[in-house]
């Protein structure tokens, strides 16, 4: 199905935080995914 | 999954900003607590792990989109949605408390989260949510003055698709897809249900306050199959100023923002 235009239009908004795929992963449990987030979470946080 | 908390409570607790200022929240004393919590393991134990990640979420969203620019001559007003945002978070605790049902410090988390999809058209297609306050400033209800303007979809349907996008847990999906329509969900019904009546007490407290006529009806089948009377509503918004402005006291949500 067709995504909405919306959706593209937020999609290529140059505002659009451009989070890690794997910033989910502080809901769930797994160990790989979480090293790489807090990566990105802890250079966000230190600058 | 033991190991895994503990991961996550190591990890939290070395990022020392995002840990102070749960820390910070937690022990505002909002969530009225008997004791101080001194570290990331005790909220987990005191709060449960899926309150303690909502909040964590929540926190690192508003780090993540508050470096936006400078906003001129918005209609939209972003510190006017996050009081609505708290409001529902403290709406929904009302409910939960009202019936006895439910985890009180979840369902506060969840209305912290509920309205993301208002800041991501917020954010990035502020003319749109421009035209969308437009429209209700006129006296259209908010999800039909959405489908207008952004061509049948509401800032849920964009919420729940940024979480999908994100992977983010499938409760929270839920909850944000169908505050509007908890009919429609499929799980998580009694906590979207709970939070449906708490973010139509916040919003209708809030519409009043901008001097709009408030109108979002709330949806009796709903209310009555929570087991709510209309004296138990009526009593809801009679508490609710008090409420919210003890936790917008307390926790200083706005301020920071």
């Amino acid at each position: 199905m067709k995504e909405h235009k919306i959706y593209g239009l937020i999609e290529n908004s140059p505002l659009l935080p451009k989070l890690p795929d794997n910033i989910s992963q502080i809901l769930f449990y797994s160990k790989i995914q979480w090293k790489q987030i807090l990566t990105c979470l802890l250079k966000k946080y230190r600058n | 999954m033991e190991t895994d908390i503990d991961l996550l409570i190591e990890k939290v607790s070395q990022l020392n900003d995002l840990n102070n200022l749960m820390l910070k929240n937690i022990n505002s004393g909002y969530f009225r607590l008997s004791r101080e919590i001194k570290s990331i393991k005790e909220a987990v134990v005191y709060l449960g792990m899926k309150t303690v990640q909502n909040l964590l979420i929540i926190h690192i969203i508003q780090q993540l989109f508050s470096g936006g620019e400078e906003k001129r001559n918005r209609m939209f007003d972003m510190k006017m949605y996050w009081k609505h945002v708290l409001g529902t978070a403290v709406a929904s605790c009302l409910v939960s408390e009202k019936l006895k049902k439910g985890d009180k410090y979840k369902l506060f988390s969840y209305g912290l989260l509920h309205d993301i999809g208002i800041t991501i058209l917020d954010i990035c297609l502020p003319d749109y949510m421009d035209k969308v306050i437009e429209k209700i400033f006129k006296g259209l209800h908010q999800v039909a003055a959405e489908r207008i303007v952004l061509g049948g979809i509401t800032h849920a349907d964009v919420g729940a698709w940024i979480c999908r996008k994100w992977n983010i847990r499938e409760d929270i999906i839920n909850i944000i897809e169908f505050h509007h329509t908890p009919l429609y969900a499929q799980s998580d019904n009694e906590y979207i249900k709970m939070l449906y009546v708490g973010d139509v007490i916040s919003n209708n407290y809030y519409q009043r306050l901008l001097g709009l006529n408030p109108n979002y009806e709330m949806d009796k089948q709903i209310a009555i199959s929570l087991g709510l009377t209309d004296e138990d509503i009526r009593e809801m918004v009679e508490e609710f100023p008090a409420a919210l402005e003890q936790a917008w006291i307390i926790i200083g949500y706005c301020n920071k923002l």
